[in-house]
């Protein structure tokens, strides 16, 4: 259900009110960001096309007719970050440890833990994480990331996506085997209790 | 055993709970069977909760638009967009006059196409402003002067059926004393008459008699006139010609010649299809 005052700012904002939209830029700059984090692999890049969303939004936003607003700024942003990484400009893939020196300072949490042993862990597992998902092909890194970290259902990823049930499916499944891989590779980097059980 | 691919993605929906009831019969009795099954799926899951757990990441910096970037874009043409179309109407435009003379040269050049086929193996000589007018090394003995083969060269208009007639006549023009100055502009006396007939063929003159003495407009409209001519033949100077040697005065009686019908039509096509090249190139731009 959308909140009254994010209707009255949209309205507000499709009449050229540039502070309206700038309100709810800021409500959901941290949600676009982490979404073009995730799917960019790069904090400079994730900024760029963060920022670019924003644009888009702005010059679109009369074509926005109702339902989530989130979810209609979360698909433009994810379709950027698609485009940008089909075009082949950003092929960002780190080595964990250079993740871990770089983007230190960014991966600041919204919530952070309360324990410095339990944050340090987490941000471990994070950063494979992200090492993982930032080493799959454009194509199934965007299926993961809406599925799993956006936690889109299958017929919202084939909406945003312009793919059929079966295609989100099948790369879904790829990724997931990859990122499998992944994981099970670094392992001795990550924290015991995270590792994963079967070590074949 | 390692998973079948089968496997993996029964797995996959499995997590996402989007198996059909004999998909997850299937899938069940697999893992039941499977303790390598077993052990992925709780890999499996163990990912999936760690994505999902994932923390929403602090923005480096504000992404709130500036009144600049909230302006509309303008959708500018880029200047490679310009240039490669300029240069591709510049080829069509090439191409499109080189077709257009490549129809018209052989229609004008019919003329000496006939001649170069006649039985009197004639070779027509190229008119030109350097003629040798007079030889009298040779001893005089040369038939008058005609303009037969200026008119079989490059006049096989309908405007020119005047000249054509007077060849016909096989008769010198009034202004050429019989037995003169024997260089004519391109062609010998004797090969007129052999000429005459295969130029009836072909259509370019309709012989009347009595219009030799209406030469002199028509002899001055080439670009000299019967008293320059005459002096001409007295003096041993060549006639001013030029005009009538420059490869525009071609055009127009090129442009008269049977094949009209024919450019026409190309020329239809041609405008068509050019109508065509720029309504694309209009599409292009503006996309």
């Amino acid at each position: 259900m959308i909140p009254d005052d994010e209707s009255r700012l949209v309205s507000r904002a499709q009449g050229g009110d540039l502070e309206a939209f700038n309100a709810l830029v800021v409500r959901y700059q941290d949600y676009l960001y982490t979404i073009a984090y995730r799917l960019m692999g790069d904090a400079a890049a994730a900024s760029d096309m963060t920022q670019e969303a924003f644009i888009a939004a702005y010059q679109k936003l009369s074509s926005y007719s109702g339902g989530s607003l989130k979810a209609w700024l979360a698909r433009i942003v994810t379709n950027r970050c698609y485009d940008e990484l089909r075009r082949g400009k950003r092929r960002h893939t780190t080595a964990l440890d250079d993740l871990s020196e770089r983007s230190g300072a960014r991966l600041n949490l919204v919530d952070s833990a309360p324990s410095p042993e339990s944050v340090a862990q987490q941000n471990e597992l994070q950063r494979a994480l992200q090492h993982c998902i930032a080493g799959l092909p454009p194509d199934q890194r965007l299926v993961l990331v809406m599925s799993d970290v956006q936690g889109m259902t299958y017929q919202e990823i084939a909406e945003t996506a312009a793919l059929n049930l079966g295609t989100v499916k099948s790369r879904l499944s790829r990724a997931r085997m990859a990122m499998r891989a992944c994981l099970q590779s670094i392992q001795e980097l990550l924290p015991a209790e995270y590792r994963l059980v079967n070590n074949k | 055993m390692p998973l079948s691919e089968r496997d993996i993605d029964l797995l996959s929906a499995y997590l996402d709970d989007a198996l059909d009831e004999s998909e997850r019969a299937e899938f069940m009795q697999a893992l039941a069977q499977s303790p390598e099954l077993q052990r992925e799926l709780t890999d499996w899951q163990a990912m999936q909760r760690a994505l999902a757990a994932l923390p929403v990441l602090r923005a480096p910096r504000d992404f709130t638009l500036t009144p600049a970037q909230a302006r509309p874009v303008r959708v500018l043409v880029p200047v490679w967009r310009v240039l490669s179309a300029a240069a591709l109407l510049v080829l069509l435009a090439g191409v499109g006059v080189l077709f257009v003379r490549q129809q018209s040269a052989p229609a004008s050049s019919d003329a000496i196409a006939l001649l170069a086929t006649s039985p009197a193996s004639a070779e027509p000589q190229a008119i030109s402003p350097d003629i040798d007018v007079a030889d009298d090394s040779k001893g005089g003995e040369r038939s008058a002067p005609t303009i037969d083969a200026l008119t079989t060269q490059v006049t096989p208009a309908p405007t020119l059926d005047l000249a054509a007639a007077v060849v016909t006549e096989s008769a010198p023009l009034t202004f050429a004393p019989a037995g003169g100055i024997v260089e004519t502009f391109g062609m010998d006396a004797d090969v007129q008459d052999d000429m005459t007939p295969l130029m009836e063929q072909r259509g370019f003159f309709a012989p009347e008699a009595g219009v030799q003495g209406d030469m002199t407009p028509l002899v001055q409209e080439r670009g000299f006139s019967a008293e320059e001519s005459l002096s001409a033949m007295q003096t041993g100077e060549p006639p001013a010609i030029t005009a009538f040697a420059e490869t525009a005065e071609l055009a127009p009686m090129a442009a008269a010649l049977p094949t009209q019908g024919i450019r026409s039509t190309l020329g239809g096509v041609l405008e068509a299809f050019w109508q065509l090249v720029l309504r694309v190139l209009a599409l292009w731009l503006g996309g």
